[in-house]
């Protein structure tokens, strides 16, 4: 017989999802069994995560991307890459995956204080043991039960703090110790210590709080042995205790008050987890998904200031978590919202955010792709799906799943000669993604930059040619890692036939995002920032989030560098409320919108973080601003506000560019990688039903690799870090 | 088209996170902690997919099932048996609903009329060999060895049907109508028997009440018609709610 | 003390025999003897583990009633279920209950489907009797818990004769679980706990709670015994092994099996099922029942029941927490393992 054919998968879509599955398949353990090709609208991988070189050869990037301490998974894979790639340091800038990925580990928070004046609260989260992606993860499987310990631990340590800070020391940057009470005292005996707290009105002390989190944290070590009722009480007993406390020093002392809102945000939090039986659900962090994560907090006792705080405003800001695109509506599923607050804060490694030194598509998509195609991975460029064919089900033979049948493309150019094409430019050593296709490549080539193709906009619909893949001849089995927002138009037999793709569809929601960059030709700390780089949230609208990026600029190629290089981001609402993708005259009219907001965000909300940066009118200096395009003496340059037009600002509206946000009740009609509806489809992405339902790099990696379990039964599930997770 | 043979995706052992491994093993309600990794990672990969799967199953089965039951709650507003909610035939459903509702029926007049009037409560006439208990008819004009039935509830209203009944069997028949259903224009579809493939009795039919003559069910039982236990539904003709029942018992040679 | 291996046997035992005595009330020997109630008392005299009236009185017990309160409403549920029992061996065309021929077997389809009537108007008897204990007001919420009861469980019963009828091979657990939901789940744990729970609190509970907990206990109730069915010991079971597969009937293991099966076995299963119960040969019968231990049906079906449990021992947990411990709290707890465990 002969060995067996390899078979072949088709993967569309080049984003991070897309090409986890690829790395998995093309492991050398497969021996080549796999044959992927990779299809790709426009001249470059990456989706959402996509950046490219535009003049200066500066960076351009869909918006902010950063990595946590947490992604296992997915900082594996840029290890294991890069490891794989082995570039030789003497000829490229970035070669290890540490030049790639440095810790970033100030956070801010910014705070509007009753007299309208900005306060920005940074927390410094002290750096733990290891790093992320390290391996060896079998062993550690946390359970609730542990990370309430973990949120008891944290709670007593920022009553030792207050304490130590009445007695002399300094409260900011509150550090915790992981280190446990493990003082073994019998259910009796601690039972009765608190009764005693609780009757005589010791927890009026600051000492006596503490005590009473250590009674928690033996009766959290073994909850069955406890009583739920008593449990309740002594929570209750140290929020109302502690309340009372430090009620009258709140108000003045800031650094206390936010040391309180997490404390009150604890306690809530444990509440709920004993109130909803969360220890012992068997659905873990899933079963309080219907509610929204402030309501849930409401629900158990969490006052109204502490879920103003920053804190929580930050957890959805990160997360685009905006019903709608729409500031006044907050929606996050509550369970996993406590999911992702507790694989942040208690299962970093390293460092709690990480940065990446150049653009996204330069750090992660130039070395997988580089690494793909020496594993052999075909890549076609300029290949949009249009359309996924099912088989017709009338010719389906008993006992068969339904399948697909055809994929069906445009293919918006052709490669020259035939060939395959090549997609990397070299800036100083390192393999990047431009901002324009290299036109020189493509048949016509001339006439399409002339002709203005804009190849990643959903909009244009030119194309060179049609072309059908079919299964058997073309492909075997796919990989469908597009975006949520795109499902609707690719999969429309799908959606129409299958109820549960259309529950879907209607249930997980996307929203468009507006970024813009901003380069400066003075310091921050002239410009009357004096703090460290720092990642700050919560900030005005529309642009809530701010990250300070100067450690980029030495990677672009300026004539006369700046100093000061920002990047701000937020979702972008939907033009007349229509919450889905718009018309194409829209596409202009938002990206008006996004540079209007930018320049009127810069002339009002920026002189709160950079005092420095407004004339004395208040109106923001322009001047600052440097243009790319500008060689010294060369012409009038642009003044006043038009000077903005040299910056980079987007409104990502493509359908496939749209967020996928986890809106309470959502999760429970994502569809799984691993579903088998359908006995030749996969799907991977971020938006699919992963373990980790939030919109972000970690998810979507995780499910690339569930993709290639489902076609290959490798890697094994437990082996996916954080699947098995409550 | 290609001759070769299509290549799948293989068949997944689990399919689902698991993400509450104590309960999986039956440890639930202790609500025991984990911290020091009790069932080690060999115990921990032995496990079935299939327990935390059906948990999540389960959930989503009884959570719908919930939410369709709130959604329904305001549509069934009255006691009969909706037949929307049914599933299969309904002809076969309402058969052995009418079976029951047959029983009920009777019996539930009894209580609402205890309960409206506070008049204490018959003890059930035990039926008698070879009849059952009916609401009142006008004697039927069958020219056939038709048993005679004999009263039994008393309701509050009388409700007159005519029943012209020809068989060359001895057979009964028992009817049960609301009362309010009489002036009503009904149908009955076919006596059906419990078993599907037993013949069933076609030639019945309903006819409306007109100028003061109560309404009349016409029966015929033709002389091959096994013998056995024969029911129908009475449906409102324009609400397709139940009206009542009819029992046709057809006796042995 | 009892221990919790001893603890069920125990008290489905004592209520069992409480029940069983009220029950004698309703089958008095009464005319026509021969051909009815002679008949009509003939299941309910065979045994059985009256784990519905335990359950019921039970609940009623942990919720703060007396004993003598639901007494009536658990000999009703008893009635009601082997009113089912002789109907659906009617329907499976089974020839054996509880160690002895059935019903249809001894006296044919006719007078068996006239004793399942007999022993539901017996049922209605005992509820409507409730008036002059608990009062009209809440014996009437207990009927109309009763009606709701019957309506799904027919409702149930019709999905499942409909898959028999078309054939349905297609099936998937969930579809299972839906099914058992109604057919099963209603009258066996989720109606005896709602009635137990609505007569000690007189309404005051909303008995809704009462639907995850049935829902899971009764599931995995269900699907071990469909197990049982294939591989418990006969004279303890009460049914002829492998019936199920007999007629046809969709477990979870069948559907299992139908979906992993290869294209040519999924063939042939779907011949076997469309033909007849009666042309069915035990060559099939077995070759079904061999293909099921190749692919690890019922160890598969015991990891659903197995999860199921550990789910209905959290809603329990959620349930009943607020309750003083007591025996029958304790009681309904260990049930939840016994599901499992018993033979």
């Amino acid at each position: 017989m002969g060995e067996p054919r390899p078979v072949k998968v088709a993967i569309i879509g080049g984003g991070c999802a897309s090409v986890a599955a690829a790395f998995e398949l093309t492991r050398p353990e497969h021996n080549g069994k796999y044959q992927v090709s990779m299809y790709q609208l426009g001249w470059r991988l990456g989706g959402k995560g996509a950046s490219g070189r535009g003049p200066a050869d500066r960076i351009e990037e869909h918006g902010l991307h950063l990595w946590m301490g947490f992604y296992e998974n997915a900082f594996r894979l840029m290890r294991e890459c890069y490891a794989e790639l082995n570039r030789d340091p003497g000829q490229c800038p970035i070669a290890d995956w540490r030049d790639a990925f440095v810790p970033a580990p100030q956070i801010g928070v910014a705070e509007r204080s009753p007299d309208g004046t900005w306060l920005t609260w940074k927390a410094m989260l002290p750096p733990t043991e290891g790093l992320p992606g390290d391996g060896a993860n079998g062993q550690q499987r946390w359970s609730i039960v542990d990370y309430m310990m973990r949120a008891v631990a944290l709670l007593r340590t920022l009553f030792e703090t207050i304490q130590r800070q009445d007695d002399g020391g300094h409260l900011d940057g509150a550090e915790y110790s992981a280190a446990s009470w493990s003082d073994k005292r019998s259910p009796g005996v601690v039972l009765d210590g608190i009764s005693q707290l609780l009757k005589y009105g010791e927890l009026a002390t600051l000492a006596g709080l503490t005590q009473a989190v250590g009674f928690l944290e033996a009766v959290f070590q073994s909850l069955s042995l406890y009583p739920e009722n008593i449990i309740l009480r002594l929570l209750d007993a140290v929020g109302s205790n502690a309340r009372r406390l430090l009620e009258a020093r709140l108000e003045h002392d800031v650094p206390l008050r936010r040391a309180w809102q997490i404390i009150d945000l604890t306690l809530a939090t444990l509440r709920g987890g004993v109130r909803f039986g969360l220890m012992t659900d068997p659905r873990g962090f899933d079963a309080i998904d219907e509610y929204d994560c402030r309501e849930w907090l409401r629900l158990n006792g969490a006052s109204e200031s502490s879920l103003d705080s920053g804190y929580l405003r930050a957890l959805y800001d990160l997360g685009f978590s905006y019903e709608n695109a729409d500031a006044s509506r907050p929606r996050i599923a509550a369970g996993q919202a406590l999911r992702s607050m507790v694989r942040a804060f208690f299962t970093y490694r390293g460092s709690f955010f990480w940065r990446m030194c150049a653009g996204m598509g330069d750090i992660v998509f130039a070395p997988l792709y580089e690494v793909l195609k020496r594993r052999g991975v075909r890549f076609e460029f300029f290949h949009r799906l249009r359309n996924v064919k099912l088989a017709d089900p009338a010719a389906l033979e008993p006992g068969e799943s339904p399948y697909v049948e055809a994929l069906e493309f445009d293919v918006q150019a052709e490669v020259k000669e035939g060939r395959e094409y090549a997609p990397l430019i070299d800036i100083r050593g390192l393999p990047c993604w431009p901002s324009r296709p290299d036109y020189s490549q493509l048949v016509d080539g001339e006439r399409l930059e002339r002709e203005g193709w804009e190849f990643e906009s959903y909009w244009d619909e030119r194309r060179a040619r049609p072309r059908t893949l079919r299964v058997t001849d073309d492909f075997d089995l796919a990989v469908l890692g597009v975006s949520l927002g795109a499902i609707p138009y690719v999969c429309r037999e799908i959606v129409a036939r299958d109820p549960r793709w259309r529950a879907m569809i209607d249930h997980v929601r996307t929203v468009a995002t507006q970024a813009f960059q901003v380069w400066m030709s003075e310091d921050l700390r002239d410009l009357g920032w004096n703090d460290k780089p720092i990642v700050l949230c919560g900030f005005a609208e529309p642009f809530d989030t701010w990250a300070d990026m100067r450690h980029l600029i030495a990677q672009e190629s300026w004539p006369h560098r700046p100093r000061t290089l920002a990047y701000f981001c937020n979702v972008l609402p939907d033009p007349d409320g229509s919450n889905g993708p718009a018309q194409r005259e829209h596409c202009q009219a938002q990206r008006q919108q996004v540079r209007l907001n930018a320049i009127r965000f810069l002339n009002g909300d920026v002189a709160h973080l950079w005092p420095n940066a407004v004339d004395a009118s208040g109106e923001f200096r322009w001047d600052l601003l440097v243009d790319p395009t500008e060689a010294d003496g060369a012409g009038a340059p642009a003044a006043g506000e038009a000077r903005f037009a040299s910056q980079y600002w987007t409104a990502n509206m493509n359908p496939s560019d749209r967020y996928a946000l986890s809106l309470p009740g959502s999760s429970a009609y994502r569809i799984s990688p691993l579903d088998r509806t359908y006995d030749n489809l996969t799907i991977a992405g971020d938006w699919t039903a992963c373990g980790f339902n939030a919109g972000c790099v970690e998810a979507a990696v995780m499910s690339g690799r569930l993709a290639a379990h489902a076609i290959s039964k490798s890697p094994r599930l437990e082996d996916i870090v954080g699947f098995d997770h409550p | 088209m290609s001759a070769r043979k299509r290549i799948t995706r293989p068949q997944l052992e689990r399919t689902e996170p698991m993400r509450h491994w104590p309960t999986l093993f039956g440890m639930a309600g202790s609500g025991a902690p984990q911290t020091e990794g009790k069932a080690g990672p060999a115990g921990r990969r032995s496990l079935n997919d299939a327990v935390s799967r059906s948990v999540d199953l389960g959930y989503r089965v009884i959570d719908e099932y919930i939410r369709q039951g709130q959604r329904a709650a305001q549509r069934f507003t009255d006691r009969s048996y909706s037949t929307q909610a049914m599933t299969g035939d309904v002809q076969e459903l309402a058969m052995r609903v009418g079976r029951y509702a047959s029983e009920f029926a009777a019996v539930w007049f009894e209580l609402m009329q205890a309960a409206v009037t506070g008049v204490a409560q018959r003890q059930t006439a035990p039926p008698s060999n070879g009849a059952r208990a009916t609401a009142p008819l006008s004697p039927s004009t069958a020219p056939s060895a038709a048993q005679a039935t004999t009263p039994g509830y008393a309701t509050a209203e009388h409700a007159r049907v005519r029943i012209v009944m020809t068989s060359l069997r001895p057979a009964e028949l028992s009817l049960d109508l609301r009362p309010d259903a009489a002036a009503r224009p009904l149908l009955v579809h076919a006596l059906r028997a419990v078993d599907p493939d037993t013949p069933r009795v076609t030639d019945v039919v309903f006819e409306a009440a007109v100028n003061g003559d109560p309404p009349t069910l016409r029966l015929r039982v033709p002389a091959d018609q096994p013998a056995g236990v024969y029911n129908a539904v009475i449906v409102d003709a324009e609400t397709s709610r139940p009206a009542g029942t009819i029992s046709l018992r057809i006796a042995p040679e | 003390m009892d221990t919790a291996a001893t603890l069920v046997p125990t008290v489905l035992k004592e209520y069992g025999d409480i029940t069983r005595v009220a029950l004698c009330d309703y089958l008095r020997p009464r005319e026509p003897q021969r051909h009815l109630y002679n008949l009509v008392a003939d299941y309910p005299r065979r045994g059985g583990r009256m784990l519905r009236p335990s359950l019921c009185i039970a609940t009623a017990r942990a919720f703060g009633a007396h004993l003598e309160d639901a007494v009536r409403s658990a000999v009703a549920l008893e009635l009601l279920h082997n009113a089912f029992l002789v109907h659906d061996d009617v329907e499976d065309e089974s020839d054996e209950r509880r160690g002895r021929p059935t019903l249809n077997a001894l006296h044919g389809v006719a007078v068996a489907v006239n004793v399942g009537d007999a022993l539901t108007l017996l049922a209605l008897r005992a509820l409507i009797d409730n008036r002059n204990t608990l009062g009209p007001w809440l014996s009437m919420r207990v009927l109309e818990e009763a009606e709701r009861m019957a309506r799904e469980s027919i409702e149930g019963q019709a999905i499942e004769l409909g898959w028999r009828r078309d054939n349905a091979i297609d099936l998937r657990d969930a579809d299972y679980l839906d099914m058992v939901l109604k057919k099963t789940c209603w009258y066996t744990t989720i109606y005896p706990s709602r009635v137990g729970a609505l007569i000690a609190t007189r309404g005051g509970v909303d008995l809704d709670r009462f639907l995850r907990f049935g829902f899971f206990l009764g599931a995995a109730f269900q699907i071990q015994d469909d197990m049982l069915n294939l591989r418990g010991d006969p004279a303890r079971y009460g049914k002829e092994l492998n019936g199920d597969i007999l007629e046809g009937k969709r477990t979870l293991m069948l559907i299992h099996l139908l979906r992993e099966a290869t294209g040519d076995e999924r063939a042939r299963l779907a011949e076997l099922l469309s033909q007849p119960r009666a042309a069915r040969k035990i060559a099939d019968l077995h070759w079904i029942r061999e293909r099921m231990d190749v692919y690890g049906c019922l160890d598969y079906a015991g990891s659903v029941a197995h999860g199921l449990a550990g789910a209905a021992l959290h809603e329990f947990s959620l349930l009943y927490a607020g309750l003083r411990e007591s025996r029958d709290k304790r009681f309904i707890e260990a049930l939840v393992t016994w599901v499992l465990e018993r033979t």
